[in-house]
């Protein structure tokens, strides 16, 4: 068996950047109006490649790994795996070549990776948050197809926010297991007394928060009530972040990663409340702060702590670490900051510099990250 | 592992911002109680309950008008004048009621009695006795929140560790330091308490008196709202009073409670201070 299919975190991870890239490389020839092969508008295939394609890899190859090393069980390997990353890679070439392949072709492809890994991490019946996360995943999957092969469904961007919403929940939940760890070992970096009480009111708080702010923006997007939520959402984030407040500690890049990643939904929430109650924002750039900003920052965390930890090394991680953070936040803030102030200049510096920026992070982190999926254990172990 | 210099002063530091960035969940919890009166508001109209942002608006409105501040300032002398008379009155009357066991006798069933009489009684009592100004409300914010004073100062008093005066008598501590380093520590475990919930009483019955009675303030702006049958701008005052009271709580009161419990925060073998956040 090779290496690449001894753990589940190696192909998705090795992967991922692949549908990054593909995410965002037609964007500026299609915002320039050149281009359009795809019957779909370029937001929404977008949106729908950087959810349902990039996070969900991410989400797909933590799960395949979080999940036996918690439960103990046997983790998904070999063949099985092979057949997990080839629905995951079908889907995202049926959306590649959109436009050339009827939308239902496109849909039935898409469609099969997310259930196939909910049947591969239903054994492991413990934390089953992870595995009602990934139901509704499918669920807004689902409309987001329906609604495209003309079923009267809500429309399009509701899945799709519905879907990131979503992904911001898993990562409430998934930073509270991983955040331990991580602080742990940057509080021995920096020569401190490694000990770790995290509130778990805090992070119920900030995860339910974030939740009702997920059924109301389903339920009643655009509604005052859900401004208030979303503010509500967005303090409860800015709540957890004392959480990493130890002195030089919070300057390792394991703790500022999730650091940062909380900054940004502090920032998207709170933009998306004032923009609801008060203020004229556009709420697409907004989204980017929850979409580009934090869930992508976490992303690269998880993923980042996951390959070094099982790959049998220990912190600290790569130094290249912090241009990976920087190139993505300054993505986030370039796409933002442009739309919201200088709308005429869109095409160019809102969506062609983003996404240069962030088609340079993802092959920089393969670089990193890429020799250690690609060979065995460093202790020796398997796996 | 090297203790640097200074770990005093930064763990202080430190407890501060905690305490400070603790605001961001209260904020949370207070937003999800905006957004509940936002759906409400949704579905009971304007006349009801108006919406935040009305009220906000509404409260904005009268603040830049000039009509906010004064009113404040005004409740706030009645409410603080009451209060420090009744520091000061049920304080002593209770230090003599713990002090001594025939004053307790005397003191104790006046004290009861007092408590057992409603706010409102004392408004009616106090406006037919000194009219419709701010004596009355400043006395009825007195005769309502003595009593709670009282009981927490005697009660203070009547704990005091005989044999720890005895220790401080023996090793000849001067008076001064016995009142300030023994005395005082204990009596407060008591009294503050007492008093946190007297001054927090004290700004409830003071726009009650004022709305009663007509002596300007914040009482008087609700009692305006309700003959103009404003909703919005009775919203607005509520805010007021309601940031008021926040205020006071988490900007004056909390900080306090926090100081004086350090000797329970830093027992040996306690949690770590690192429990902050309101």
């Amino acid at each position: 068996m090779s290496i690449v299919l001894a753990y589940g975190f190696r192909p998705f991870f090795l992967l991922l950047p692949l549908a990054a890239i593909g995410a965002v490389l037609p964007l500026p020839v299609l915002w320039l109006g050149w281009g359009g092969g795809t019957s779909l508008p370029a937001g929404l295939w977008h949106g729908h490649e950087q959810i349902f394609g990039f996070l969900t890899a991410a989400l797909a190859g933590f799960l395949l790994t979080a999940l036996p090393s918690w439960s103990g069980g046997p983790p998904v390997t070999g063949r099985p795996l092979a057949l997990l990353v080839g629905l995951w890679l079908l889907g995202r070439i049926g959306f590649w070549l959109d436009g050339l392949l009827p939308p239902s072709l496109v849909a039935g492809l898409d469609l099969l990776f997310l259930p196939a890994l909910l049947l591969a991490i239903a054994p492991y019946r413990r934390p089953w948050e992870f595995a009602a996360a990934v139901i509704l995943l499918i669920g807004a999957n689902t409309v987001f197809h329906l609604g495209r092969l003309g079923l009267p469904t809500p429309p399009a961007e509701q899945s799709l926010h519905a879907g990131l919403n979503l992904f911001l929940i898993l990562i409430a939940l998934a930073s509270g297991r991983i955040l331990p760890v991580a602080l742990r070992s940057a509080l021995l970096e920096t020569g401190q007394a490694p000990t770790v009480r995290l509130a778990p009111g805090r992070r119920h708080l900030a995860a339910a928060t974030l939740a009702l702010f997920a059924l109301a923006d389903l339920l009643a997007p655009d509604n005052p009530v859900t401004g208030w939520i979303a503010l509500a959402a967005a303090c409860a984030q800015a709540d957890r972040m004392v959480e990493l407040h130890h002195g030089p500690a919070l300057l390792r890049p394991q703790v500022f990663l999730f650091y940062l990643a909380q900054g940004w939904m502090v920032l998207g929430l709170g933009g998306l409340g004032l923009a609801i109650l008060a203020i004229d924002l556009d709420p697409i750039a907004i989204r980017h702060a929850l979409g580009l900003g934090a869930a992508t920052t976490a992303a690269v965390a998880v993923m980042s702590i996951v390959a070094l930890r099982h790959s049998g090394r220990a912190f600290p991680l790569p130094t290249a670490i912090w241009a990976i953070m920087a190139l993505i936040s300054l993505a986030a803030l370039w796409r933002i900051a442009v739309a919201l102030w200088w709308p005429s200049s869109m095409a160019l510096w809102g969506v062609t510099l983003p996404s240069i920026l962030w088609a340079t992070a993802f092959p920089l982190w393969l670089r990193c990250f890429a020799p250690w999926l690609l060979t065995p254990r460093a202790d020796g172990q398997t796996g | 592992m090297t203790i640097p210099i200074g770990t005093a002063a930064r763990g202080r530091a430190l407890r501060a911002l905690d305490y400070i960035w603790g605001g961001w969940g209260a904020a949370a919890s207070l937003l999800l109680l905006v957004a509940l009166w936002e759906a409400g508001h949704a579905a009971y109209g304007t006349l009801v309950l108006p919406s935040p942002r009305d009220s906000f608006v509404a409260l904005w409105t009268m603040s830049a008008a000039g009509r906010v501040l004064p009113a404040v300032l005004e409740t706030s002398a009645n409410a603080l004048g009451g209060f420090a008379a009744a520091a000061l009155i049920g304080g002593i009357l209770g230090a003599m009621a713990g002090a001594s066991d025939m004053m307790r006798r005397l003191l104790q069933p006046i004290a009861t009695l007092m408590l057992g009489i409603p706010a409102i009684a004392w408004v009616v009592l106090s406006l037919l006795w000194f009219g419709g100004t701010g004596l009355a409300v400043s006395f009825t914010v007195l005769v309502t929140t003595a009593p709670i004073v009282f009981a927490g100062s005697a009660q203070g008093v009547r704990t005091l560790d005989g044999a720890l005066r005895r220790m401080a008598q023996a090793f000849r501590i001067p008076r001064p330091a016995l009142v300030w380093d023994v005395y005082l520590p204990h009596m407060l475990s008591y009294l503050f308490p007492a008093l946190a919930t007297a001054l927090a009483l004290s700004w409830k019955v003071t726009v009650m008196a004022e709305l009663l009675s007509g002596a300007g303030g914040i009482g008087d702006g609700l009692a305006t709202a309700r003959v103009q049958v404003d909703t919005v701008k009775a919203m607005a005052w509520v805010v007021m009073v309601v940031t008021l009271l926040l205020a006071l709580e988490y900007l004056l009161l909390e900080p306090i409670r926090r100081h004086l419990q350090i000797w329970r925060r830093e027992m040996p073998g306690g949690p770590p201070s690192s429990s902050g956040g309101f």
